[in-house]
């Protein structure tokens, strides 16, 4: 019994009648987000304080008005990406109307992960939507109280014939991914993404991947320890951890790290108080599986800060590992939580070098005073993202873009690049329909003269010649 | 035995000293590439009218030219292209630097077929060598002695710790496949495109593929039959219809099928002669293989005009089919030969239903006087490309796109956009290491006044001159 093919099929034919192409409809669509947003603040507040106890702040800052911010943007820009982009002509073709047409791709599946689970599903949703196509929506089953949200108030806003919303774990996103979609954009691990690039193959579907690593985090010994210690700690606790893009593991030397530690703690307590499991600023694990990995992890080096865990509330302290050996676990994968260790390098040399050794990550950050540091960071290491002397901010801004490379993914997305991650460039060529006699210097049995004057034509450009 | 990993690993640990990021390095290898299509430009219309028959004329305009503009412009956009891109920034990152930087992506494999086997192979190392990145070639082995060429000459203009040539076949392609890449760049057969994709999706490696499928050339009864034969006949039989952009069959009225006909034979005879077999203009079949192939094809509906081959010089007439229907084999596959199927249909309604019932083709093609008629065909369809009463000139034009979607690719390239494919594109964020008061009022605990300063922060319409 395949539970997905008629809500596919439907959605196919309501694409194949262009329902969805005309700028209006895309316009009423985002309109409709929009009004969701606004409608149920207070709702989506509450499922995200269920989900991961986020804070007001956190649920609005990292997520609603995110989604808010993009929804205007593509409201405010839509005609304008909508439009053809006319594309400079050769001589041979200056009579010629050449452009680039964007094209809805058709049907697009979007799955989301549980972090951020109101961002990260409705950010690639606005794309998808002001690009014209239909979308199937598979929000994660582990931020439960937010997929019943997005399953059954959403829907109400947006044209059900051109959108759905399907439910499920990884057994029922397996079986969806055997269907055909025209576009499929997944965040989560790379084990995963491996998973879906490989389904996306069988049918030559394209994908964009938003997947993570560990996103080192150098502090070079010319900071201001204390300056240092409020963003990394802000951008590492941030959802108790729970971020692709948030620093993993801190690389300093160990003069560095006995100012740091201080600083750290200061940060902690100014943050989140003397007992931060009752910080309404603090969140928790989001399940069980990931509480108990957690846990293990605090087992590796030596708690320098923190270290306390509470099972009933899926409690893990803002906590700072030291004396970390490379092959330990909490070096091994990926944290995602409120854990952060730092490993000992002896210069900016052997922390590139460090780097340079594992995975391509999604984010990388450097920490000096000295402009030149964090140029040389920049200049050799690669990552999806690079931050100098703070977090995550690009966040806030739609015009830079969101996305891995290597391991950490492929693709990207936010503002203008979500609009053309889920649109195909078509070139597009109108000839005259005439004027035969100048298309004959081409055609065959090939003189002298006539190879002569297509070299000519061809090698030119229109402005030198004129 | 695996014969790559010593040629990978070279490549790699060449890519991480940072040798191929310099401008410099970068524009001495597209001067080399430059060099060797120069001093052996007749070497390589020999070897390419012996793999494929190819006039001096084709050779020139399709293979050699072509790369040679594509070098010159990047040798002129290079460091254009390569600059940091600055970005629009809101009042929260007003006193940031905010950029995207191009990055190469390390190690890349390109994979070429063997129909433009000159042109297929360098274009796309144009973009990868512009990209700063360590190259790995893989010519196709059916284009023996353009292979042969690629092989041996030109790794001699190329900085070798950086490039190699891999060779093989089916089997060793697999193999190579196995090793993880930094980016894959295939141009081939749907079929084939799936397993490279797969292999890929082992290591996490993004691709272009660069993939085929049935173009579809509507010629309206809104015609003017001579002008529109000229050109189709001119794209279908260029190479011997072995261009993945060629018009793969025609899509009339009944009416419109008896005017072209004639129109046809004219344009043929014109182009051709009264024995194309002896024409200097026309190409064979690369391979004895693909003849058969073509040959079985001939039986399909019913020749109205060529239809006679030659199986010892591998040489096929230039043909039109009628009469033939959906389900036979020529209109099953894509021919990628001489011959040219027409499917009669009533409407232009109908030709657009025949053609949106099938995969998305790598080009579209629409004939009519009626502008209105050209932009319905391109508003109600979808392919990589779409040209109105021409062949596939947009392939001559850098500034636009090359690429497929749905079965007939995905990515694409030419000029900028084969130098941003082989580019990661670095979204960076450079921030005071003071200023903290400012960045403060992100910090916990929360007030509702950090949260109203932060909104007005983040709002993405502000920019400097409405708040000065």
């Amino acid at each position: 019994m395949d539970p997905y093919a008629d809500t596919l099929r439907r959605l196919r034919e309501a694409f194949s009648t262009g329902r969805t192409r005309p700028a209006e409809f895309r316009a009423a669509q985002l309109k409709g987000l929009r009004r969701f947003l606004q409608e149920n603040k207070q709702l989506l507040q509450e499922v995200l304080a269920q989900d991961l106890h986020k804070s007001v702040f956190d649920a609005d800052v990292s997520e609603l008005i995110i989604c808010q911010n993009e929804v205007d943007l593509a409201l405010q820009k839509l005609h304008t990406w909508m439009k053809d982009e006319y594309a400079t002509k050769s001589l041979v073709l200056s009579l010629d109307s050449a452009f680039i047409r964007k094209e809805p791709l058709g049907l697009v599946l979007i799955i989301a992960p549980w972090n951020y689970p109101v961002h990260l599903t409705l950010v690639p949703l606005v794309g998808a939507l002001a690009a014209g196509n239909c979308v199937v929506l598979k929000p994660s089953e582990l931020s439960k109280g937010t997929e019943k949200v997005l399953a059954e108030v959403l829907p109400r806003y947006l044209d059900q014939s051109c959108f759905a919303v399907v439910l499920g774990g990884p057994q029922e996103t397996g079986q969806l991914l055997e269907h055909k979609f025209d576009h499929i954009f997944f965040t989560g691990s790379p084990r995963v993404g491996r998973i879906v690039m490989a389904a996306a193959a069988k049918h030559l579907t394209p994908v964009t991947l938003e997947l993570g690593g560990k996103n080192p985090c150098y502090v070079d010994d010319d900071c201001d320890p204390q300056t240092v210690a409020n963003r990394v700690a802000f951008f590492r606790y941030f959802n108790s951890g729970q971020t692709c893009v948030a620093p993993d593991y801190v690389l300093c030397s160990p003069d560095t790290q006995e100012r740091l530690l201080p600083a750290l703690q200061s940060a902690i307590t100014r943050f989140y108080g003397d007992d931060p499991q009752s910080s309404p600023s603090l969140g928790r694990i989001i399940s069980d599986k990931h509480f108990q990995r957690l846990r293990g992890l605090l087992g590796c080096g030596r708690v320098a800060i923190g270290g306390q865990s509470d099972e009933s509330e899926r409690y893990i302290a803002p906590t700072v590992l030291v004396d970390v050996q490379e092959t330990e676990p909490v070096m091994q994968e990926e944290i995602f939580g409120p854990i952060l260790p730092i490993m000992n390098v002896r210069s900016l040399d052997e922390a590139i070098d460090f780097i340079n050794r594992g995975e391509k990550p999604l984010a990388l950050y450097a920490f000096s005073n000295s402009n030149q540091v964090v140029t040389q960071m920049l200049d050799r290491t690669s990552s999806g993202i690079f931050g100098g002397n703070q977090g995550f901010a690009h966040m806030s801004l739609p015009s830079l873009p969101l996305g891995g490379v290597g391991n950490s993914g492929m693709g990207r997305y936010h503002g203008k690049f979500s609009f053309d991650t889920f649109s195909h460039h078509r070139a597009s060529l109108l000839s005259p329909s005439g004027l035969e006699k100048l298309h004959e210097f081409h055609y065959p049995p090939y003189t002298n003269l006539r190879q002569q004057l297509i070299g000519w034509a061809l090698g030119s450009h229109s402005c030198t010649l004129l």
